[in-house]
């Protein structure tokens, strides 16, 4: 095949993607100074601005505040008036497959979220995260600018990094590389007598468990030994991606939706000397020892609030309460959704304010909360000074969907693009009936 | 030791039976005398009638005679039954697999290993039909109507031995496999020949739910068993109209012929046996039904059918509780039936429904007595138990006149008891099965059991015999101090007792004199000593061994409605209701009325206005601050059904989801309090057509026939795409394929309908000689759809597969009714609006699969903007209580009204459901489906307060409250019952320990 033809069929190809959905464009770093002016401010940290004013340099907010109060020479400023808007920081969705798996289900190539074998510490969700994915800049215009990426699987199924939302190639994309390990505690449970749900899938005698405490148990001990020798002679890359554990440089997020599993898994991180811990995909179950987390300073995850109660006597809303129940006991709740690619987590956290939270504590659950849960709290989760540029502008209330319109979004002050492929093919159709209603 | 003791019991039980023989003697022939007497007992003739010093002669095996001073010929082997108790052996009509060795179902077959490895022998295992040579039987493997269990049946001495041990003289013996499963037999429980043991050859016909091992895949869930039985009668009446040398079918024939045998159907929970009971009335057969030991928990519906049961008394082991955490993931459904399954035979009872109790489905069958006497604490009356252990079953299977008492020419069937066998420490001496005893206690033996003073070579020591009256149990104290290890053996007339004390082994052999032991016994050192045991007082310690663990009988609590958390005792109530003052969301063109009152009357809308004033009699809810919607429909769900898919065919349009509906489901409660009043429970998408779909009102607490809405058109689940391609040993497994075998389908269906028009033209004179067609339900459902009856239910993704079925469907002159899903649907929304087709979508799922990557939020406007009637729904349990947000987001996703949006969820899916004239929308004379919301119900912020359906309010955010907490009361109440049963704790072994 000669060179020419060869690039002809490329270009050809070339043309067919664009004719179909693309994703937009990376937005430029901020060169200008921008102030955002006349939003209703939701700053995070529980207060409210009206009428406020931001001001954001090199991707970094310089000040907030009243616009009354705000006395900046506006000259070589943008000015974005944002007037009867509400601003909020930009979303934190923690806990997902996003740029880790693009199709949900039935494409196995499409998915590099699970790796073979339990114990994959040193498995970096990084390393696969493709900023091309088209389900990204979908759930971005809902307000989302930040994510946690995660490895799922069984005991360690890898580590975690944050990631911001609008990048060419994930190095550019990685806002906190390598944040976490996760933790999911084997089940014991599965052939309880009575357990009604469970009953029907046990297979008497196939419970792991022990031995899967016993494998945990092995790689943390030899962790701990590892991390004491300065240099070990035999690398292992394993035991290498344990070791931030013990310095608090790694959190480990323990996943776990049984009540004593949840104690042991936490103890056991403990025991190990693990200095920071994060219960996540906490439910009902979480409920049950919240003494204990309490207790042991342990912030969560809470599942999507938007599922089934576990139990059939369960509080017939129990989910949607789950939020405002540990947040009044004290503990630091953050919210996840479970899918990736429906960008609903701003009404998740919605959902909980009909059932206890104020919407103020509700818009924490997915901003500062999880900033801090995740360990970036001193980059973004509030619109503060010094922070990241963050921003999201909506015309309405971001947490209801009934009013959610997000009209700007700002990572690290870059004005990025809210177009999409839902928009891009909604636009296709669009034109395709203008044209023949002019054609009739 | 061990071995004389075994010789004995050798001798004890060896016997001479009282059975034909027609084969020639081989040797010296040994015919013994076979005449018994049996003297001055207390006879339980049947359950109504106790004689007094009564005697019995047993000739042949047969009862001879009964009566008082009865003379006995000479020669007769007598026995002084004086201060015994006898009663006719008991009968068991569910023996499944007595007998039999051939392979049987279990319960842990599980249909989609089946589907996913399909046996070759299968008929439809293989990707395509392939004609291969069959003999005559039925054409589904699940079907063995021409079994008949007397061509296998052996007499299974281990088996039998168990039997008679619970009392069992006769039991009637099927093989456990498939859905029919041919005919049974009734057989005693004798060991030996199977022509002297079998009783009554054909006692029943037998069916169940289960696939057993049939090698064919479908049916695989059970609204395709309902439809294959269905089938099956259809078959069975078409199959007699044949003319002769047409076809044959050894299956049919069988089948036929033995509907005049009692028809034993068996279940394994109480809506199953409401399922039995239906399929069967369609064919004016009322079955026996087999339960599975809930029925209480639907006592009036059962009662209703007056159907015969068969009850097991296998009540569930207590739920593990004894950690509080692992407590948690017991359901309260699991509670509450640990507690009150022991009071199910009583219930029954008191129902005043004719039961059998079966030792069928216990874990250990020696367990059935203790379980018997439960059920008898548990408020079952003793001449009601001893009915349904004798003339019940015994009468079910039309064999009252051999088994089941203790009469004249009647079958000897007798157990021989030390008095009330209802009682835990009645000692049941000997099973007579067929004239021939089995002895498990030895008649003579005595009670020796109490405090006795031991004197061993001049030392003295306490001896105390406890336990049971074979085999007593020994403490022995010298001084006070225990003399630990001490044992006691009886042999008869013989004692021995061994014992160690101050490093001297005693080893005593003796004989029982009147009251007393005595004897000779050996030392170590060879020395021989005397030794005697002087009784001296009965000991209080005379326990039978079930009584130590006997319990009181808790106070029950109260069976509610649906039995699972959130039912209610007492079914909420039609209520006349003025909502004042609301923001009326009407769904019309009217659009929301502010401050307007709506008036509930007899469940419907009567009136709608401003300043309405309450009629005497009708109840005022102060709506202020408020939003009154109507109920929401939720077009497509799979709540509260018991399977979703029939999987073992391709079309499977026979299949009804009105069959096997559970009401029952929780989520019907959880939609309620999403404000959901009614949902179109559809048949999944595995099948290029799947199955009849029905809708129903979420009318919690009421049963399945109850749920479902009055007067419904049918709708038929199609499905297109990767659902019902990418099963690989299947066909079809590409869009293509679909295409063809719907188009198929249709074909088959329209030349079956001339069939049939062409064949009901004729005069009866023209049938004759003629084959008729045959009543093919699958192809009925097709003809429904082109009739007009039924419509079609859609399930596809992309744009190609939705302009696909709509012209196919247009080829045989219908339209589809609903394209359900139709992510796509934007690309070609001008021709779905053309067609007149309604779109039921999801408001922003898309990137689940593949065939959605192209699915947008901006779909159901763009549809809407062209012109589609759009429905969104849920296809799920969770999101089916957040329709009103779901709707919502359409408002987001394209900028629609907040009216359009409400129309989503509510007139629009009821004009899709052809139901658009009774509800859905709040207008004068419509059903009174309504919701009151905390907020504009097209909010987050949201709540649903009270949902009402036809005028009674099935969800009330308060009382829901209360429920939880009456919940979490009788939860706590009947863990502490079951923490007092079993109060020793076990510890966890929930480990958390370091190793190495």
């Amino acid at each position: 095949m000669n060179n020419k033809l060869y690039f002809s069929i490329l270009m050809a190809f070339a043309f067919l993607f664009q004719a179909t959905a693309q994703n937009p464009v990376v937005a430029p770093a901020q060169k200008k100074p921008v102030m955002l002016v006349g939003g209703t401010i939701h700053t995070g940290t529980g207060d409210i601005i009206e009428n406020g004013t931001i001001v954001f340099i090199n991707g970094k907010i310089t000040a907030v505040g009243k616009s009354t109060d705000i006395n900046i020479d506006k000259s070589g400023y943008e000015i974005i008036n944002v007037t009867g808007k509400e601003v909020y920081p930009g979303l934190i969705f923690p806990n997902t497959s996003l740029g880790l798996v693009e199709i949900g289900s039935g494409v196995d190539v499409a998915t590099d979220n699970r790796e073979i074998g339990d114990l994959n510490p040193n498995v970096r969700a990084i390393a696969a995260y493709n900023t091309d994915s088209q389900v990204i800049p979908v759930i971005r215009s809902n307000g989302i600018l930040i994510a946690q990426i995660v490895p799922v699987g069984s005991l360690l199924p890898g580590t975690s990094s944050v990631v911001q939302l609008d990048a060419w190639n994930w190095e550019d994309a990685a806002y906190k590389i390598d944040n976490g390990i996760q933790l999911v505690w084997p089940r014991k449970s599965l052939a309880r007598r009575g357990e009604g749900d469970y009953s029907r899938f046990a297979v008497p005698g196939s419970n792991n468990y022990d031995k899967n405490v016993e494998a945990l148990e092995k790689i943390f001990t030899d962790a701990v030994a590892y991390t004491a020798v300065d240099k070990p002679e035999n690398t292992n890359l394993r035991l290498e991606a344990l070791k931030g554990l013990f310095d608090g440089t790694k959190t480990l997020f323990i996943s776990s939706t049984e009540p004593k599993g949840i104690i042991a898994a936490i103890s056991f991180a403990k025991r190990y000397g693990v200095k920071k811990i994060v219960l996540s995909d906490a439910d009902e179950t979480a409920w049950t020892v919240k003494d204990f987390l309490k207790d042991n300073n342990i912030p969560i995850l809470l599942a999507d609030p938007l599922s089934l109660p576990r139990y059939d006597y369960s509080d017939t809303r129990l989910p949607f309460k789950l939020a405002a129940m540990f947040h009044k006991e004290g503990i630091l709740v953050g919210l996840t959704y479970s899918s990736q690619a429906y960008g609903n987590l701003p009404f998740a956290a919605g959902e909980t304010v009909a059932y206890g939270l104020t919407k103020e504590e509700a818009l924490q659950t997915v901003t500062l909360n999880t900033a801090k849960i995740l360990g970036i709290d001193d980059k973004t989760g509030s619109i503060e000074t010094g922070k990241d540029a963050n921003i999201v502008v909506s015309t309405g209330d971001i947490l209801d969907m009934h009013t959610n319109n997000i009209e700007y979004a700002f990572i690290e002050g870059r004005n990025i693009s809210l177009d999409n492929k839902h928009k891009q093919l909604y636009r296709r159709f669009e034109a395709k009936y203008a044209d023949m209603k002019q054609n009739k | 030791m061990r071995k004389t003791l075994f010789l004995l019991l050798m001798l004890l039980s060896f016997r001479i039976q009282a059975q034909q023989d027609d084969a020639p003697v081989i040797g010296v022939s040994d015919k013994r005398i076979e005449v018994y007497g049996l003297r001055n007992a207390r006879v339980i003739v049947d359950y109504q009638t106790t004689l007094e010093n009564t005697d019995i002669l047993i000739s042949n095996g047969r009862i001879e005679a009964i009566g008082v001073n009865l003379t006995f010929p000479k020669g007769t082997l007598i026995y002084d039954l004086t201060g015994k108790t006898v009663y006719p052996s008991f009968v068991d009509v569910y023996a499944g697999n007595y007998g039999i060795k051939s392979e049987t179902s279990s319960a842990g077959i599980n249909p989609f290993a089946a589907f996913m490895n399909p046996s070759p022998a299968g008929r439809f295992g293989a990707r395509e039909a392939i004609p291969e040579p069959r003999k005559a039987d039925y054409w589904n493997d699940g079907i063995h109507s021409s079994y008949d269990i007397s061509s296998e049946f052996k007499p299974d001495e281990k088996v039998a031995e168990e039997y008679r041990k619970i009392g069992f003289g006769a039991v009637v013996t099927f093989k456990a496999d498939g859905i029919a499963r041919g005919t049974s037999a009734l057989v005693s429980t004798a060991d030996g020949k199977a022509n002297n043991v079998i009783l009554k050859r054909k006692a029943s016909s037998n069916y169940s739910f289960s696939r057993g091992h049939s090698s064919d895949l479908y049916p695989m869930a059970q609204f395709g068993f309902i439809a294959l039985l269905r089938q099956l009668n259809y078959d069975a009446q078409w199959y007699k109209q044949l003319p002769q040398g047409y076809f044959q079918d050894d299956d049919l024939d069988a089948y036929i012929a033995d509907l005049n045998f009692p028809q034993i159907f068996e279940v394994s929970n109480k809506l199953e046996v409401l399922r039995a009971d239906k399929i069967g009335k369609e064919f004016g057969i009322s079955y026996i039904i087999k339960g599975g030991g809930d029925e209480y928990q639907t006592i009036n519906d059962i009662k209703k059918t007056g159907d015969k049961l068969i009850i097991p008394v296998n009540f569930p082991d207590p739920p593990d509780v004894k950690d509080p955490y692992d407590a948690a993931s017991v359901t309260y459904t699991t509670l509450k039936n640990y507690e009150m399954a022991p009071a199910n035979l009583s219930r029954i009872s008191t129902a005043g429904l004719t039961f059998a109790i079966t030792s069928s489905d216990l874990k250990q069958r020696s367990s059935f007595l203790t379980n018997l006497r439960k059920a008898i604490k548990y408020g079952l009356s003793e001449t009601e138990a001893l009915k349904a252990l004798t003339y019940t079953p015994a009468s079910l299977v039309g064999s009252s006149h051999l088994v089941g008492a203790i009469k004249k020419n009647m079958i000897a069937n007798l157990l021989i008891t030390s008095g009330d066998i209802f009682k835990d420490d009645c000692v049941v001496y000997e099973n007579w099965v067929q004239g021939t005893p089995y002895r498990f206690v030895d008649l003579r033996i005595r009670d020796i059991r109490g405090t006795y003073s031991l004197n061993v070579d001049s030392a003295k020591y306490k001896m105390v015999l406890s336990g049971s009256l074979d085999k007593p149990s020994i403490k022995l104290t010298y001084d006070t101090t225990e003399v630990k290890g001490a044992e006691f053996t009886l042999e008869r007339d013989l004692v021995s007792i061994n014992f160690d004390r101050s490093k001297n082994k005693y080893r005593l052999s003796g004989y029982i004199a009147e009251k007393s032991f005595e004897g000779k016994g050996q030392l170590e050192n060879g020395q021989w000593i005397n030794w005697k045991a002087i009784f001296t007082s009965d000991t209080t310690e005379k326990t039978n061994m079930h009584k130590s663990h006997e319990m009181p009988v808790p106070g029950l609590g109260e069976v509610i409605y649906p039995f699972t958390a959130y039912g209610r005792t007492d079914l909420p109530k039609q209520e006349d209701v003025l909502f004042k003052n609301a923001t009326v969301w009407t769904s019309e063109k009217e659009g929301n009325l502010l401050n307007t009152d709506v008036l509930v009357q007899k469940g419907k809308i009567t009136k709608i206005g401003k300043n309405l004033t309450a009629p005497d009699g009708v109840a005022t809810v102060d709506a202020t601050g408020k939003h009154l919607t109507p109920g929401i429909i939720d077009q497509h769900s799979h709540i509260a059904m018991d399977g979703t898919n029939e999987m073992g065919q391709a079309i499977t349009s026979e299949v009804r989801v009105g069959d096997i509906i559970n009401p029952e489901d929780e989520s019907i409660y959880r939609q309620l309090a999403g404000g959901v009043t009614m949902s179109q429970i559809l048949h999944g998408s595995a099948n290029p057509i799947g199955g009849q779909s029905i809708i129903i009102k979420e009318r919690w607490g009421h049963n399945a026939e109850e749920l479902k809405v009055e007067n419904q058109v049918g709708f038929l689940k199609h499905a297109l795409g990767e659902n019902v391609k990418r099963t690989s040993n299947r066909y079809p497994n590409t869009r293509m394929g679909v295409e063809q075998i719907i188009r198929d389908a249709y074909q088959r269906a329209v030349d079956y309908n001339n069939e049939w028009k062409k064949w009901n033209v004729l005069k009866p004179a023209e049938r004759i000689g003629k084959v008729p067609p045959r009543k093919d339900l699958e192809l009925d459902a097709i003809v429904d759809v082109l009739e007009k009856r039924s419509f079609i239910e859609c399930h596809s993704y992309v744009q190609s597969e939705g302009i696909m079925i709509m012209n196919l469907a247009k080829d045989f002159g219908v339209k589809v009714n609903t394209l359900i899903h139709c992510n796509e649907g934007y690309k070609y929304a001008d021709k779905i609006a053309a067609n007149g087709t309604s779109a039921s979508i999801f408001s922003d799922w898309w990137d689940y699969k593949y065939e959605v990557y192209e699915g947008i939020a901006y779909n159901a406007a763009m549809l809407l903007k062209q012109g589609v009637l759009v429905c969104i729904n849920s296809d799920d349990d969770e999101m089916g209580r957040r329709l009103n947000q779901e709707a919502a987001k359409i408002i987001k996703y394209g900028g629609i009204s907040e009216t359009e949006a409400l129309k989503l969820i509510t007139i629009n899916p009821a004009i899709n459901l052809h139901l658009g004239d009774r509800t859905g929308s709040i207008k004068v004379g419509k059903d009174a489906d309504l919701v009151l919301w905390s907020a504009d119900p097209l909010s987050v912020y949201s709540r649903a307060t009270k949902t009402m359906i036809d005028g009674t309010f099935y969800f009330d955010e308060e009382q829901d409250a209360k429920m939880k907490e009456q919940i979490d009361n009788e939860r706590n109440r009947i863990i502490a019952n079951i923490l007092k049963e079993t109060p020793s704790a076990t510890p966890s072994n929930f480990s958390n320990r370091i190793k190495r």
